[in-house]
């Protein structure tokens, strides 16, 4: 009944959107649809405000279409306006196609309560596995050291190392230098495990990258569920406790996925000093998109982070490989044989994200060709098993990345008008000002209303933008041979010394070049030409538009340094501080992997410390032992308000007890992560973050130009680093 | 320079000497040319007219000459300016204008094979440019007035004999371009009116007259024309057939045997057969669109051209079908195929009006010149309207050198501007429903359903001028209504219904009736009292010398001000500007208009009717029935009989909208009175594609209802979404429903 309702109201709805009023009734329209969107906006958010606010964004989106497909297309008799006319009208369907995607997808997403939680005997056995192909030494520490401290029965609990670069394959390698490095690798490991009783496990060869890797895993373990953690994606204590309890709720459930967490900036939040300024790029995803994927039980496998159920494995012989995004693939197969999912919105690790231009585009050229893999070899439609809903949201996912298609096709389109006189939308400025500005309008209130807490506006044009340039080559190389693109690991823990043009950066400056170009013909014909009227200005419009945005790519390709080489966590731990062999209470106020800042409340006796002093610090664990700990002063702060005089200490211990220890004190306190992501509770307002964007541009643009003019000068040496 | 002139000055003398030697003959027929909706003047640097003239065989072998008498401005500059007439397509020759006034016409002879029997294409083109300005402002002084009474086709030798009534388009018209027909009769009835209307409706339809015009006498008429002779009693015993045609001496007579109504019912309907089988449709009727036709410019009488003055226009029309509602659901297409110089002013434009209104404009002037094919432009179905509609084009094409000025450039400058006569105009679907009261509607072209309807007429007495009258106005609905419907006449018309038309002076008709079309008793009583219009005629006449020398007689007008109401004035002003069936509040007002008046009908407002009115046509709907009234009176039977033929002439015909339209005769001034409420009538059948088209008109015509349903839509969408969405709450999962918006406000 409730369906009958709902798709007679969405036939009325289409019905009445399909009406050929004319554009005085629309341009009435509009302002109506935009008003009400607008007082709504005001409103508090419940379930029928935001239906019914999505439901006016779609009247304006729906009218443009409708107009769009009637009225603007070229005439097919003239090719040099049709084709590339059509291409955009494609372009924008998709975009439309997309956001009908997104809107299902979001349309209800899942706030996860709790399991239940389980006596110890009630929990099942659990094998973490964590695979590593590069990653250092000191990254895997902390990284085990997390996996070993987290709060689950000891007996149940058992810890792999998959160590693919110490693989019997790249061991006996016929280059005896990288043959000596693997084994060097291997024994490292080995010791390091020995040490933090985690087991190393490394196969004979490196087939099918991480899913064989992992799937190795799987043949030598046999607890009843499994959790990944990539290397660099170290866990808290709580995490097996907050998931697990949900196997036992749904015997069928295969997967308990939980967000990825990043404790430092992505390159582009890092090049324009943005970090920590608005939500990371990912919250979208993983603070919206996955719970509402959740709701048609479609929450998909990221790769870690994640617990799996080792019988629904078995079912698919473990881990796909056909694409190089096996995790997406292996939760599409699974749910496509009846298992369920469920999304946890809680982050329970922190991991690192690429550090330099390149390997962000790397690591994304990886996901958007896994995705088109998906899309051509499995496509979702036709996928049997799978619901409708479940359907949609693959859909969604994957087709989300030809992403870079539309965006060059926007990019493009108006420089064919300004150069060549392309007409290839057909539309009078009163049409223009009665649908299509009403279009972008209700496009950017529904952004802001559903994504406004975990993307400004305007950022993931940003993101598409400096993505598309490369990405595309990853598009058209995927469709011409959808099984031929193989795993490449994403540097994740490099640094970056000295700032310097990302080695990606020349199409960034020549499509700017471009544009700019473009913006000068335009100028120069509105001043010459009379018959180029309110078209012309539609078109710089959008050119400056365009403009701005590649204006911030160039910011984001000149790289800067990274000041702060670790992130800081909050946490409040107590501990005891031995200054010369003198035990001072203290509590730990933050917590990084180079040191910890701490207030003592009472220093007594031993006077004024100087920066430099070399003291012990014990801190409390469990019931056993505490964990002694060699630090160094390296700054102190002025007691305010009472509360004691801050100090800053580094770690100053060899060997992996550091590791465990700053597992301890960074992931032992399971809340220091959401407070550390926690989401501003606050929508920004468009007008402002436009403004702001703006100026972002332009600092950007002259910050770009610098670097490039000093390069040019000879002045700085490009710095060598991987290629995507 | 001087030396140019001369030579051309000296080349137009010569080529006028001899010719004014030949038109001194006598023994010759001068047939005149139909009225245009344009008019006898031709205005600016270029202007067209075109005739349709039909030649019997005989008539086509004769030696014939075009002659034209006009007087131009005193700025035409003869040695630029000239008149060019085509002949079939051929050329025709030419004649300078401008020059010193003379009451002699020019004169082109025809070629021999120029002219073939049947109807003929003549196409006069007026070049006019101005002697010392060339200026686009001074384009406007640029005038040339053709007399109708001396311009057209002479044939020597006698007017020719109508021997059968394939030659009925060959009567001569008289010195205004009507065709007089006079009914001869010596008894009537009502039941006798309407076969003799049909028959006269019918004759002129055959005869391809573009303003019949009727009176009725029992005297044979003198002059050009045409008489229908009734023969009742015996002596219709003695006729050979029902219907016959002679030729004699004089006028054409048909005869028709009338010994009882059904007896002329018969010979009309054998009439009216022959006449289908035998006529020769004129090749000038506007063409119809339904919509969903393209029709190339050159199907609609505009040929290729260039042009090299400053100002430039060029008109095409067509009909639109009676019960076309006209809103902005759609648009009309116009697909140019022109373009413009090099060096044009950057102020240069094209614009594009639909009935007076703007409805497009296009740039010109880039510095390397352009064409304009590319861009389709959209002309708003609500510019369009039933009936008669005109597209004018006109450029505005200024140069540089214009400051100048140079006479040489005047008389062969550079071509500024071209139009292909395959640019096309493509019209859309349209929504198919009358919206009454319009006159201009009821008299457009019925099409479908709503045309095989059957006139009615009431009378509101039976004499020769009412009779006139009617039947005059007959046979110019019958040019777009249905052929050779017999009208129903009629003393006191059925209640009910289809649509009536009143004829009547308004002596002879009841208070009621006026007052229902808004002529209520008092006005006439005040305005129309013998002494107020003799006070009037006096005042008027000084008026009209005053108005012959500015030259604005004959012009439309809205509605007088009544200075009383604001609101009417600033509802005059909509309409002046078109926009009165854009206005949101104008809109609600005609439909909260049309709403109340069917809920409770209410005397309609007062028609603006002063002493000097002379003829009043006003439509009106019966709250209950639908009944549409048309209500045609005057304060005199003359006043009724030259009204009715103002009425028809083309020019004042094809403008005709509104609920009504108040004539003067002697400035032949048209006041139109916009309809205040608006009814929705029509016998279409309301098929899937009518209904959904006629949604969306009724839609854009409500702009705020549209966009109150959308918004309701939204809202009932967005809540049966959140009903779909609502899920039994899963066990462990305990999640809840919907409010898990991105970061619900806590």
């Amino acid at each position: 009944m409730k369906r009958l309702i709902f798709w007679c109201s969405l036939g009325l709805f289409a019905l009445l959107l399909a009406q050929p009023v004319g554009a005085a009734a629309q341009t009435t329209t509009s302002i109506a649809v935009l008003g009400a969107m607008m007082l709504l906006l005001r409103l508090r958010q419940s379930p029928q405000a935001r239906h019914v606010f999505v439901a006016l964004g779609i009247v304006l989106v729906g009218r443009y279409v409708f107009w769009r497909a009637t009225q603007t297309l070229p005439s097919p008799n003239d090719p040099v306006d049709f084709i590339p006319g059509i291409i955009l009208f494609s372009a924008e369907m998709f975009s439309v196609l997309m956001l009908a995607l997104s809107l299902f997808v979001v349309s209800d997403p899942i706030d996860r309560a709790a399991p239940a939680p389980l006596a110890d005997d009630d929990l099942p056995s659990v094998d973490v596995l964590v695979p590593s192909y590069n990653e250092s030494t000191e990254l895997l520490a902390a990284t085990l050291a997390a996996c070993r401290q987290l709060d689950y029965p000891a007996d149940k609990l058992t810890v792999y190392l998959l160590d693919d670069g110490g693989t019997d394959q790249k061991c006996n390698a016929a280059d005896p230098i990288a043959a000596a490095a693997a084994q060097a690798r291997r024994a490292e490991l080995q010791a390091l495990c020995a040490d933090l009783g985690v087991r190393y496990h490394a196969r004979a060869f490196n087939t099918s990258a991480k899913a064989g890797n992992l799937n190795a895993g799987l043949d030598v373990s046999k607890g009843e569920l499994i959790a990944v953690f990539d290397a660099d994606h170290a866990p808290t204590r709580n995490f097996l406790r907050a998931t697990v309890g949900h196997f036992r709720e749904d015997p069928r459930l295969f997967l308990v996925q939980t967000p990825h967490f990043f404790l430092n900036p992505d390159p582009i939040e890092k090049n324009l000093s943005l970090f920590r300024r608005m939500p990371s790029e990912n919250d979208m995803f993983y603070g919206l998109i996955q719970r509402g994927l959740d709701r048609w039980n479609a929450a998909f496998f990221c790769g870690s982070a994640a617990v799996l159920r080792r019988t629904a494995l078995e079912e698919t012989s473990g881990f796909s490989g056909k694409s190089v995004t096996e995790d997406a693939e292996t939760a599409l197969s699974l749910h496509a044989r009846g298992w369920n999912s469920r999304y946890v919105d809680t982050p329970m690790i922190a991991g690192l994200q690429p550090e330099t231009f390149a390997s962000f585009i790397g690591q994304r050229s990886r996901w958007c060709t896994g995705m088109l893999q998906i899309l051509i070899l499995s496509n979702p439609l036709s996928h049997r098993g799978l619901s409708v809903p479940q359907k949609i949201c693959y859909l969604s996912s994957a087709m989300f990345w030809l992403f870079p298609l539309s965006r060059l096709v926007f990019l493009v389109a108006p420089l064919l008008y300004v150069f060549f006189s392309v007409e290839i939308y057909k539309a009078s400025l009163q049409d223009f000002a009665a649908y299509t500005l009403p279009y972008l309008g209700a496009n950017l209130l529904m952004q802001n209303y559903l994504y406004g807490k975990v993307r400004w506006p305007w950022v993931s044009e940003l993101y598409e933008y400096v993505q598309s340039v490369f990405l595309v080559r990853a598009i058209v190389g995927t469709v011409l041979s959808p099984s031929k693109p193989t795993f490449k690991v994403t540097q994740k823990g490099e640094t970056l010394d000295e700032e310097r043009l990302s080695e990606l950066a020349p199409p960034y400056f020549a499509l700017f070049g471009l544009l700019v170009s473009g913006m000068l013909v335009a100028f120069w014909r509105w001043t010459q030409e009379v018959d180029a009227d309110g078209l012309l200005l539609v078109v710089g419009g959008w050119q400056l538009f365009n403009l701005v945005i590649a204006g911030l790519a160039l910011g984001v390709v000149a790289e800067r340094t990274e000041r702060r080489r670790t992130q800081r966590l909050t946490v409040e731990r107590s501990a005891t501080l031995v200054i010369n062999g003198e035990r001072q209470p203290v509590v730990i106020t933050d917590a990084s992997t180079g040191g910890v800042g701490l207030r003592a409340l009472a220093i007594s006796g031993a006077g004024p410390l100087p920066v430099g002093t070399a003291c012990t610090l014990e801190l409390p664990h469990g019931d056993g032992e505490p964990v002694v700990l060699p630090v160094r002063l390296r700054r102190k702060g002025g007691g305010e308000g009472g509360r004691g005089i801050a100090y800053g200490f580094s770690f100053e211990a060899s060997g992996y007890a550091q590791a465990v220890a700053v597992a301890d004190l960074m992931y032992g306190d399971a809340g220091a992560l959401t407070r550390f992501r926690a989401r501003s509770a606050m929508r920004p307002s468009l007008a402002m973050t436009t403004l702001r964007i703006l100026s972002w541009s332009l600092r950007q643009t002259l910050r770009g130009l610098a670097f490039a003019w000093r390069r040019l000068r000879g002045r700085e040496a490009v710095a060598p680093g991987a290629a995507p | 320079m001087t030396r140019i002139l001369a030579s051309l000055l000296l080349a137009a003398a010569t080529a006028l000497i001899p010719v004014q030697a030949v038109a001194q003959t006598s023994d010759s027929v001068l047939r005149r040319l139909s009225p245009t909706l344009e008019g006898a003047r031709l205005e600016g640097e270029v202007a067209v007219r075109r005739w349709a003239v039909y030649l019997t065989a005989e008539e086509a072998l004769r030696p014939a000459r075009f002659e034209i008498l006009a007087e131009s401005a005193v700025s035409v500059m003869p040695e630029a300016s000239r008149l060019t007439l085509s002949v079939n397509g051929k050329p025709g020759g030419e004649t300078p204008i401008g020059g010193a006034w003379t009451n002699q016409p020019a004169i082109l002879p025809m070629a021999p094979g120029l002219l073939h029997a049947g109807w003929n294409t003549l196409v006069l083109t007026a070049r006019q440019r101005h002697r010392v300005d060339c200026s686009v402002d001074a384009t406007y002084e640029l005038w040339t007035r053709l007399s109708p009474a001396a311009t057209g086709l002479r044939l020597v030798g006698p007017p020719a004999r109508i021997a059968s009534f394939a030659d009925l388009p060959a009567l001569p018209l008289d010195i205004e371009g009507r065709l007089p027909i006079r009914l001869r009769t010596g008894v009537m009835t009502p039941r006798l009116a309407g076969p003799a209307m049909a028959a006269i409706a019918a004759l002129a339809q055959a005869a391809g007259a573009a303003h019949p015009v009727v009176d009725v006498d029992p005297l044979p008429g003198g002059g050009e024309g045409l008489d229908v002779l009734l023969v009742s009693g015996e002596a219709s015993q003695r006729l050979p057939a029902p219907f016959s045609l002679d030729a004699g001496e004089g006028r054409p007579v048909v005869t028709l045997a009338a010994a009882t109504p059904e007896v002329l019912e018969t010979a009309v309907a054998a009439l009216s057969a022959a006449l289908r089988r035998e006529a020769r449709p004129s090749p000038a009727a506007v063409p119809l669109v339904t919509g969903g036709e393209t029709k190339r410019f050159g199907e609609l009488g505009v040929d290729s051209q260039t042009f090299d003055g400053r100002r430039w226009e060029v008109s095409a029309a067509v009909a639109f079908p009676a019960d076309m509602l006209a809103a902005d659901y759609a648009s009309v297409r116009l697909d140019l195929a022109a373009g413009y110089a090099a060096g044009l002013s950057p102020t240069a434009q094209l614009s594009i009006t639909v009935n007076g209104k703007s409805s497009a404009a296009v740039q010109m002037g880039a510095r390397n010149g352009g064409l304009l094919g590319r861009r389709a432009i959209s002309l708003p179905l609500s510019a369009f309207r039933p009936g008669l509609n005109r597209i004018t084009l006109s450029a505005v094409l200024p140069a540089p050198a214009d400051a100048v000025c140079d006479p040489r450039a005047q008389i062969a400058g550079p071509e500024r501007f071209a139009l292909l006569d395959s640019s096309t105009l493509q019209f859309p679907a349209m929504a198919r429903i009358g919206r009454f009261p319009d006159i201009g509607r009821s008299f457009a072209p019925h099409t479908g359903a709503m045309a095989p309807r059957t006139p009615i007429f009431q009378l509101g007495r039976l004499d020769a001028s009412t009779l006139a009258a009617a039947a005059t106005l007959h046979a110019r609905m019958a040019q777009t209504g249905q052929p050779g419907a017999i009208p129903v006449v009629a003393e006191r018309a059925p209640m009910g219904g289809d649509p009536v038309i009143v004829v009547g002076t308004a002596l002879d008709l009841s208070r009621n009736l006026l007052a229902s079309a808004g002529v209520p008793a008092a006005t006439v009583a005040t305005a129309w009292n013998p002494r107020a219009r003799a006070a009037a005629q006096v005042a008027r006449a000084r008026e009209v010398d005053r108005e012959l020398v500015t030259g604005s007689v004959g012009k439309t007008t809205a509605a007088p001000p009544s200075p009383s109401n604001p609101a009417d004035v600033m509802s005059r002003w909509r309409a002046q500007q078109g926009l009165d069936t854009t206005s949101l509040r104008s809109r609600i007002v005609a439909f909260a208009g049309g709403l109340a008046a069917w809920l409770s009908p209410t005397p309609v407002a007062a028609l603006p009717v002063g002493s000097s009115t002379d003829l009043v046509m006003a439509q009106s709907v019966a709250g209950g029935t639908g009944q549409i009234t048309t209500l045609v009176t005057a304060p005199t039977p003359s006043a009724l009989v030259d009204g009715t033929a103002l009425l028809t002439a083309p020019a004042t015909w094809n403008g005709l909208s509104g609920r009504a339209v108040l004539l003067e005769l002697d400035s032949a001034k048209t006041t139109i009175v916009p309809a205040a409420a608006a009814w929705l009538l029509g016998d279409e059948p309301l098929d899937l594609v009518n209904l959904r088209l006629l949604v969306a008109a009724w839609l854009s015509l409500n702009a705020p209802a549209y966009a109150l349903l959308l918004l309701l839509a939204a809202v009932g969408f967005g809540f049966a979404t959140v009903g779909a969405l609502r899920r039994p709450a899963t066990p462990g999962s305990e999640t809840t429903p919907g409010s898990t918006a991105p970061g619900a406000a806590p």
